[in-house]
């Protein structure tokens, strides 16, 4: 019986796999390319799809800059448990992973909108962040925050303390511990962070919407495009760019896959 | 240099007393050792003198300067922790080279300094390993090579023997006392193994609870205790409470004089060391105990003796003698030495 159920277990999972994983992936990259890679690159390189690549690019790069200067002091806060409220920290790092983007989306939209106070105050300044690029970086911001902290704080507990304290004793300032004793060390952890931060960058698509409003040529990013496009029955330019979106985050998997293994050894030995 | 606490106190954010009103003074070129149990605030006060610990209350000096409120880079000190804390991304050359990096020390000196102490330290054909790839022992060496490279004047160890196998420790720790004296630094060590401190230091810092019980030499804290503490906590000893009864104490059927002026009926606590009690063979009409067991230790042998109070004594015999108190044999015992505390 086990022994029959064992291959048989393998079996249904690569069906499930083909089915809902593999089938779908292959669909779209045959829907860019029925067309040759004329019209694909043809769908690719029109102006609106290029524009909303692009921009999905710009937002992933700003994004990328910003977590990586919040994630890691906040690591440290998490991790130490010395800065006050540490915990309530912690909570509202981790709550985008239990809320709905496009609530979070919706939320900045309540603050920061030309009708809400705070948007009503930038504006009159010449501020624009809803319906515009700072308003996506944020959404995006919001969304990706976590990944980054959380493979930085098991590493950072880890190491623990006292390499920072030999590093003081021998006259290292603490912004020279950080770059010199605490950075090389996390470095495996920061860029596991950074691949999925970038990942999820790429694929964001619910808090962008709201908070975008979707303008062709000015808040459209690739998702959003894809969407728009698949409901004007464009679907030639939908796959199109569906298929880059999709070899980035395969690009992005080898890269973990690639980190994972480089990192692994030197993760493991702390 | 010289290192100075006046009446130092430590509280952590909780509330905890790590150390309470200590004061002390080291001298120049002196090996200290820091002995208590654990809690007794030893390594606490390692690290005040490192600057890794702000005192609440008191001051600490450096070499005639006070330093109570410089941060760690500035007080040039050497440091070996307990667990080495070595970076471990960087190679046995990269952490010995660390220090004088930091103190910007040109390039040439750098590699001619961190060659020079790993050819000290036995190191040279491992200067480009990790951490992770050397034994216990040769991690040790480098922590203490990292210490010594930028020429600190006050070199701190924290239990600096507490991870590594007995002989490799019985090595290091003669091989420490030869680098402090060849380099003329002063030093403090923390450990909670008296043997280890008895033998290297110069003089000993008993702690309890976060206070100085005594600060002598080793001979000084095992032959003249100051408190009921230091006597129990250093070498073996036979601590019995009693009251006193017209200027002397009853033990072992034994009268031991106390000084006259304490006054009938006041407990006290008379500590005799093992050494210090002869035993004699005798019949079963004077003897005062009994020989339980004893324990060979090589030269001596540890003897087990219960009186007829059914307290059982340790006592020391020389080892050629051994043979004369078999268990169940009745001895009479001469106390040569003891000490009265407050109890």
């Amino acid at each position: 019986m086990s022994r029959l159920s064992r291959p048989l277990g393998v079996a249904l999972v690569y069906v499930w796999l083909s089915v809902f994983v593999v089938v779908p992936w292959v669909a779209i990259l045959v829907g860019a390319f029925a067309g040759g890679w004329a019209s694909f690159w043809h769908s690719v390189s029109s102006p609106e799809a290029a524009f909303a690549l692009r921009m999905t690019l710009e937002i992933t790069l700003v994004t990328l800059f910003i977590n990586l200067a919040l994630g890691v002091p906040i690591s440290f806060w998490i991790a130490r448990r010395s800065a006050p409220g540490w915990r309530v920290i912690q909570w509202i790092v981790e709550l985008p992973l239990s809320v709905s983007p496009v609530v979070a989306g919706l939320a900045l939209i309540v603050v920061y909108g030309p009708n809400a106070l705070i948007g009503a105050l930038l504006a009159h300044a010449h501020i624009k962040i809803a319906f515009a690029f700072p308003g996506m970086v944020l959404a995006t911001v919001f969304v990706t925050l976590p990944f980054i902290v959380h493979e930085t704080v098991p590493a950072i507990r880890a190491i623990g303390d006292t390499q920072e304290q030999a590093a003081y004793v021998l006259g290292a300032s603490p912004w020279r511990t950080l770059w010199r004793v605490w950075l090389p060390q996390l470095k495996w952890s920061l860029l596991y962070g950074m691949a999925l931060t970038a990942a999820r960058s790429f694929g964001e698509f619910g808090a962008v919407l709201v908070v975008s409003g979707s303008i062709v040529m000015v808040t459209e990013t690739a998702t959003l495009f894809v969407y728009q496009a698949s409901v004007n029955n464009q679907m030639q330019a939908a796959y199109a760019v569906s298929a880059v979106l999709a070899l980035v985050s395969f690009a992005l998997i080898l890269v973990l896959q690639l980190v994972k293994r480089l990192g692994g050894n030197r993760l493991r030995d702390h | 240099m010289t290192i100075e606490f006046v009446g130092v106190e430590k509280v952590y954010p909780g509330g905890a007393r790590s150390v309470r009103g200590v004061s002390f003074q080291v001298r120049e070129g002196e090996m200290v050792g820091l002995l208590g149990p654990s809690g007794s605030g030893k390594t606490t006060i390692l690290r005040l003198i490192a600057g890794l610990e702000r005192p609440t209350k008191g001051e600490i000096w450096i070499g005639g300067k006070r330093v109570t409120d410089l941060p760690p880079q500035k007080r040039n000190v050497g440091l070996v922790f307990q667990n080495y804390a070595l970076f471990q991304h960087m190679t046995v050359y990269d952490n010995v080279a660390f220090g004088l990096k930091e103190k910007r020390v040109p390039r040439d000196e750098i590699d001619r300094r961190v060659r020079e102490l790993l050819g000290y330290m036995r190191l040279t054909e491992y200067a480009n390993r990790f951490p992770r790839e050397l034994s216990g022992g040769q991690q040790q060496r480098v922590a203490l090579a990292r210490a010594l490279a930028p020429r600190p004047q006050v070199l701190l160890f924290d239990e600096p023997f507490a991870a590594i196998d007995t002989q490799i420790r019985r090595e290091l720790r003669k091989f420490v006392r030869e680098v402090h004296d060849e380099l003329g630094v002063t030093s403090l060590f923390v450990t909670h193994d008296q043997e280890e401190a008895l033998e290297i230091a110069d003089r000993v810092l008993v702690l309890h609870e976060g206070r100085v019980e005594q600060l002598g030499t080793p001979e000084e804290v095992y032959e003249q205790p100051e408190t009921l503490f230091v006597a129990s906590f250093i070498g073996e000893s036979n601590v019995w409470r009693r009251p006193v009864q017209g200027g002397a104490v009853e033990v072992a059927g034994l009268r031991l004089p106390v000084d006259p002026a304490i006054p009938n009926g006041t407990p006290v606590a008379v500590v005799v060391r093992p050494k210090d009690v002869q035993l004699h063979p005798a019949d079963r009409e004077e003897g005062q105990g009994q020989i339980l067991r004893s324990a060979f230790k090589g030269a001596y042998s540890a003897c087990f003796v219960r009186t007829r109070d059914h307290e059982v004594w340790e006592v020391h015999v020389p080892s050629a003698d051994r043979h004369l108190l078999s268990p169940g044999a009745w001895v009479r015992m001469d106390v040569h030495k003891f000490f009265v505390f407050p109890a």
